[in-house]
């Protein structure tokens, strides 16, 4: 929240009338948050095999000149992941945050998350080159395994599921792997620049437990189911893009058997849903979504008993099935959710303590964050006299557990990755040495363009959650998550035959082809 | 950030236009908008009248006279790109610049004429204009007067025009064995070139009989690579040659821009291999 929303609400209260805020690009650049900007030193003991034995972290997180709403929280989960996807003996972490005359940093799409993981997973392509083994394989080595799970780690996260194994080996079959090597192996024969990227990522989502944040991580629900047939879900995870209107019509016309169109997905009003938390942190979902299963739940049992008062048998014989409810083995015995509705409203012949009505409400308080991952990969050209690279594929499997609707799913994966190659290669918040913001507009600040980005491949696993009653973990950042150092590690990777180590984000085309003249170490 | 307050006037006629030109001062042309809108959001610009030429007729067409193309100031990058005869011979340098430009929005409204007398030294038209050898007319109530591309580029956002004066017209040969090409690296926020590189190759078989090289985005305007034309000219094309050629072409520019998105050292060296790739486009269409 920044100060001038909190104004506009005020002063249209003192006058009366509506007040609309706008801000233009560089007050957006200037007045409100910045992300990322952590510098983090880094040792890491292995064993001959690349096994991880502990590591040691300097992170500095310059957090900007306020605090905002979750400025010292985005280095904090920083540290809380970054044991990624696995087992880590020790880990040793010192954070500072110093406030500087910066624009503050803030949750930032991954929120902390991106920054760990691109550090472990530099750190896995460092131990590759360093022992001459493939970067896949040292990955394979210390992944935590998939009988492992519920696994402890060295923050003491609870990570709920994981295959992580199993999506690796899928995205090396899919992209090649092999065959990519081998065409790499070419193309340098021929004094070609050409990078394969790997990286494999954990993140955190469906946030979370109540304990873990100031103001509960619980959610909430109603289900009415009207008389008219028609059904209103009132959430608290009101959306701004993330698609609830679909997924929760979905479940809802699912779980009770009516047309999607007849779901009415209330939001964003608290007069009409007082209570709520909020869609962020990958929990829409996970969150939100549990909260409206348990509602359904309660309507689908309430439903059944009507159903066996109408067809005078035990409830526990009925079986609900789309807009049905049956007598088990008795196929032509059912009454449809219209009459259950029908029974429900007009009330005159009640099953013995059964208020009338069909609606329901749930508070859903998650056990657990969720942990979905994936593996990605990218293959990147680099024109040798220019430095200027291309990304010629983009392969990735992402497992956020049970999924609803897979084109949502994609397209959170499409602008996520998006984002987070554009960190990679383009985006940087540059000032200069008055502290002045020299990136104030979009003629300076580079966003990613469709013509720089190539199509993605993207494919799953499934490893549903146990921590709520959907298995479904969220997926709103993990694109972000997985892409960043994906695209470094192949940048690097393209740039080993010149003795190039690592390449500081942005890594732009004059940056690579210093790295390429000078052969830049860590 | 909005912009200072200014008069606003859209003649109906080149007359019109020209008439307020000559009746009074710190007037900007409004041609496309492109470039001139960002310029006065920001308040970099304050005129008092801004005189908008889209009203004005007949400034927009791509002509054919008498073995020279002639391009209305008010041609868009989009109708430059979206020409057969620009996209041929020499003139091909000149639609891959356009083609070079911003993005499609962009390239729908801005103009080639608004780019040359807005003067933007990273501006990717004027390296077109200036390996062609383009003449640009300027208009004034006195008449037309031609300037040569040339002499028309003063630096940073300055031109050769008068205040009383607008640029009407653009006209360039179009040799029969003449190949063009542009070379661009783009500063990959704004598509500006952090270098541009236009080539004009006249070929005789194998032979190079005139060479023109224009580099833009490098420093505080476009200019030509007198030198290293002449070092090619009556040469027997080759890639050795071009190379050799162009290694040192980047020690041509004084005064190498250097700012957040590429150092000096980057734009010099960048100079080179963007010259002798659009050279070797260029002159290879005749190979």
């Amino acid at each position: 929240m920044y100060a001038e929303e909190f104004l506009a609400a005020h002063l249209s209260r003192t006058l009366g009338r509506p007040v609309k805020w706008t801000a233009d690009r560089t007050e957006g650049f200037l007045a409100t948050t910045h992300g990322r900007d952590q510098l983090n030193e880094v040792e890491v003991g292995v064993d001959g095999e690349g096994r991880l034995l502990g590591m040691r972290v300097r992170m500095l997180q310059d957090l900007g000149a306020y605090h905002q709403l979750l400025t010292p929280v985005v280095p904090t989960l920083t540290v809380l992941m970054l044991p990624g996807c696995y087992r880590l003996p020790s880990l040793e972490v010192h954070l500072s945050g110093v406030f500087t005359n910066k624009t503050p940093t803030d949750a930032y799409r991954g929120a902390g998350r991106p920054e760990a993981t691109f550090l472990i997973e530099r750190v896995m392509d460092h131990i590759a080159a360093e022992l001459d083994l493939d970067p896949a394989e040292v990955r394979r080595r210390n992944f935590i395994a998939a009988d492992e799970f519920p696994a402890i780690t060295a923050t003491e996260l609870l990570y709920d599921s994981g295959d992580y194994h199993t999506a690796l080996d899928r995205l090396l079959e899919i992209a090649d792997y092999a065959g990519l090597r081998r065409e790499q192996e070419e193309r340098r024969a021929r004094g070609e620049v050409m990078g394969i990227g790997v990286s494999t990522y954990v993140e955190i989502c469906g946030i979370g437990p109540s304990a873990a944040l100031p103001a509960g991580g619980w959610e909430a629900c109603t289900v009415e189911v009207r008389r008219t047939g028609a059904v209103v879900v009132k959430t608290g995870v009101s959306p701004h893009g993330q698609g609830q209107e679909t997924t929760f019509a979905q479940i809802v016309a699912d779980r009770l058997g009516v047309p999607i169109e007849a779901v009415e997905i209330a939001h964003g009003d608290t007069d009409y849903v007082p209570e709520g938390i909020g869609t962020f942190g990958s929990r829409g979902l996970a969150v939100g979504g549990a909260a409206l299963s348990l509602a359904l739940d309660t309507i689908r049992a309430k439903a059944k008993k009507f159903a066996a008062h109408l067809l005078e048998a035990h409830e526990e014989d009925i079986e609900y099935e789309g807009d049905r409810l049956g007598i088990k083995g008795a196929p032509d015995r059912f009454v449809t959710l219209e009459d259950v509705i029908g029974a429900a409203y007009l009330a005159t012949d009640l099953p013995e303590g059964v208020e009338p009505g069909l609606a329901a409400t749930h508070f859903f308080e998650p056990p657990n964050f969720t942990f979905p991952f994936g593996a990605h990969l990218c293959v990147v050209d680099i024109d040798p006299e220019t430095g200027e690279p291309t990304l010629r594929r983009y392969v990735a499997v992402d497992d956020c557990g049970n999924v609803i609707n897979p084109m949502i799913v994609d397209g959170q994966l499409h602008g996520g990755i998006a984002q987070g190659i554009a960190q990679a290669l383009f985006e940087e918040a540059v000032y200069d040495r008055n502290g002045q913001l020299v990136t104030g507009t979009l003629m300076d600040y580079a966003l990613p363009k469709a013509s720089y980005l190539p199509s993605y491949e993207l494919h799953r696993t499934t490893t549903p959650t146990p921590v709520n009653p959907l298995g479904a973990k969220g997926v709103g950042e993990a694109g972000t998550i997985g892409s960043t150092p994906c695209v470094i590690n192949a940048i690097v990777d393209a740039l080993s035959p010149y003795g190039v180590r690592h390449v500081e984000m942005p890594a732009r085309p004059e940056k690579i082809w210093r790295a390429m003249r000078s052969g830049a170490t860590e | 950030m909005l912009p200072a307050e200014f008069d606003y006037a859209a003649p109906a006629s080149l007359d019109e236009a020209l008439a307020l030109l000559a009746g009074g001062t710190n007037i900007r042309i409004l041609a496309g908008g492109q470039s001139l809108l960002p310029t006065l959001k920001l308040r970099l610009d304050r005129p008092d009248l801004v005189v908008d030429l889209r009203k004005v007729p007949e400034l927009s067409y791509i002509r054919e006279e008498d073995g020279e193309i002639a391009i209305g100031a008010l041609t868009t990058y989009a109708d430059l790109v979206a020409s057969d005869l620009i996209d041929s011979g020499v003139a091909r340098c000149l639609a891959e610049a356009a083609a070079s430009v911003g993005d499609l929005q962009v390239r729908n409204l801005g103009t080639i004429g608004g780019s040359l007398s807005h003067a933007d030294p990273a501006a990717d038209i004027p390296a077109a204009a200036l390996a062609l050898d383009a003449s640009l007319v300027a208009r004034s109530e006195e008449g037309d007067r031609t300037i040569s591309a040339g002499d028309f580029f003063h630096g940073l956002w300055a031109t050769a025009l008068k205040p009383s004066e607008l640029l009407r017209e653009i006209r360039f040969r179009m040799p029969a064995n003449g190949g063009g090409a542009y070379e661009k690296l783009r500063q990959a926020a704004s598509g500006f070139a952090l270098v541009g590189a236009a080539a004009v190759a006249e070929m005789d078989g194998g032979t190079i009989e005139a060479m023109r090289v224009a580099l833009t985005g490098v420093s505080s305007g476009p200019f030509r690579l007198h030198a290293l034309e002449d070092r090619l000219v009556g040469e027997t094309l080759s890639e050795e040659l071009v190379r050799e050629a162009c290694d040192k072409a980047g020690e041509a520019i004084e005064s190498p821009l250097s700012d957040a998105h590429a150092s000096a050292e980057y734009r010099v060296a960048m100079a080179g291999v963007t010259a002798r790739r659009a050279i070797l486009r260029a002159a290879g269409q005749w190979r």
